[in-house]
């Protein structure tokens, strides 16, 4: 297994697709943590040693997620679009384990992703609230969780993500409807009142809970899950896309 | 026992019966042509040889096992399918060191294999920028990583200036007969392989045709060439052209 794993890892090294993702991914996370410090700096905009500001600001880093899911769904997808799906499954028959080892894999990236796109992210943060005369400490020092539970948001997303790819083979189906998912399902689901007990329920939901705040912005206090029912949630969809899938497509001729 | 044993194998696409009850093996020290016009189904028999296809029945062994119960399958066998089954923006030698990973051979292998194919120096070049018989030698390179007792080769030759299929036939020769190597190797370009087979397996549309040595089937005087479209031809007779008689 850690053998797997190793080529898996080697797999995605070996291309340039994951540092694009990661440049794309920071870019993404400076583009909407520059939208806030600028919206700050406007008439009726947050005040920047607020609760709310820094409520706002601290979890930013997890919004470059969408990211590792592309590399999740990428590390299967891209197999069949190149078909060296065959090399892998003449190297390794059994095909359960070499699914296993690309979640394992895209855990261990994504952990990576996280770490320096968090950690830029709530560099940057900090740095904002400081010039601005705030405090570093957070509604009751929330912030570790905030920080940690956007770090554990890119590792199930990218152990979902690989999920997501193996039962969509095809590439640009895969990368569709997850992205449909994620900016237009979820978002709705998650923020429409009558529809949060769904929503906290769903991927998305599940993943704000790793980072919320709890903080009042006036569409009412999410209702989200408990972290460590959200994590438990997020790994169940991923075992869930991967149990669904080695009995499907993963079982499907190989030509 | 045989290094390839096809047992009654058989498989249909959407109720086209693309291999139907084929049987035949292999034996060690022998290269073997599997031999068939294209869509004879010549590649699924051997994609259910290799696990990557399911046969509806029948089986395909390599040493006596499944393939997908080899424990590891490089050691035991290398196969060649088309040499499109390479990612482009990978270097020959990481692609090489992905399988070496996996299969928990020495990294050093890849550098090994990279030489014997001839193509050392374009292992630090993307795939993408290879030229159609290099990426048939670095398929090939792969096949060989594990040192494997076993060689399956579909259409190897596509792809290879005279030059590179002249190499391979030497590359073959001295596989099986040097090395001891099980060689099976299918093609439907006749004069690719007729210079290096021992034995020849001749399929066509999805049936066992023949199998024997290739002095055998050309004994009495007739070329591997008629008697390979007299074994393949459906019955129709050849077409004329401009009005010969």
């Amino acid at each position: 297994m850690i053998a797997l794993v190793r080529s898996e890892l080697r797999k995605v090294l070996t291309t340039r697709l994951w540092w694009i993702l990661l440049l794309a991914s920071l870019a993404w996370v400076a583009l909407s943590l520059g939208l806030v410090v600028f919206a700050s700096g406007m008439e009726g905009g947050l005040s920047r040693d607020s609760t709310e500001y820094a409520g706002s600001v601290w979890p930013m880093g997890a919004s470059g997620t969408l990211f590792v899911m592309v590399i999740g769904i990428m590390m299967v997808t891209s197999e069949y679009q190149h078909r060296t799906v065959n090399v892998t499954f003449l190297t390794s028959p059994r095909r359960l384990p070499v699914i296993l080892a690309k979640v394992v894999a895209a855990a261990l990236i994504s952990l990576l992703f996280g770490v320096v796109v968090v950690g830029l992210s709530s560099l940057a943060a900090g740095a904002s609230i400081l010039s601005g005369g705030g405090e570093l400490n957070l509604v009751d020092n929330q912030v570790p969780r905030i920080l940690l539970g956007s770090v554990g948001a890119y590792v199930v997303y990218a152990m979902i993500g690989v999920g997501v790819g193996a039962l969509i083979r095809n590439q640009v189906a895969a990368l569709v409807v997850s992205i449909l998912w994620v900016f237009m399902l979820e978002p709705l689901l998650v923020v429409v009142p009558q529809l949060q007990d769904v929503g906290r329920w769903l991927p998305g939901g599940a993943v704000t809970a790793l980072y919320d705040t709890g903080i009042d912005y006036g569409f009412g206090v999410a209702d989200l899950l408990p972290v460590w029912v959200a994590a438990l949630v997020l790994v169940g969809y991923a075992a869930v896309a991967v149990a669904l899938a080695s009995v499907t497509t993963l079982r499907r001729d190989v030509a | 026992m045989p290094a390839i044993e096809i047992r009654n194998v058989s498989k249909a696409f959407r109720g086209h019966k693309a291999v139907d009850h084929v049987s035949f093996t292999v034996e060690p020290r022998t290269i073997t042509g599997f031999l068939g016009p294209n869509g004879a189904g010549k590649t699924t028999t051997l994609r259910c040889l290799l696990g990557l296809v399911r046969p509806d029945s029948g089986e395909g062994l390599v040493n006596g096992r499944a393939y997908t119960s080899l424990p590891n399958p490089l050691t035991e066998i290398g196969a060649v399918l088309e040499a499109t089954n390479l990612h482009p923006g990978r270097t020959g030698r990481n692609h090489l060191r992905v399988m070496c990973d996996a299969a928990g051979l020495p990294l050093s292998r890849a550098d090994e294999v990279l030489d014997e194919v001839g193509i050392a120096g374009a292992g630090d070049k993307r795939v993408g920028g290879y030229s159609m018989g290099m990426r048939q030698r670095l398929s090939l390179a792969g096949a060989l990583l594990g040192d494997p007792k076993v060689l399956i080769l579909d259409e190897p030759a596509n792809g290879l200036d005279p030059e590179g299929i002249e190499w391979l036939r030497r590359f073959l020769r001295y596989q099986a007969h040097d090395r001891g190597v099980a060689v099976l190797v299918s093609s439907h370009v006749l004069a690719e392989v007729e210079q290096t087979v021992d034995n020849v397996v001749i399929i066509a549309r999805g049936r066992l045709v023949h199998q024997g040595t290739l002095s055998e089937l050309t004994a009495d005087g007739e070329s591997l060439h008629d008697a390979f479209l007299r074994l393949t031809s459906s019955g129709t007779p050849a077409h004329t052209f401009g009005g010969q008689k």
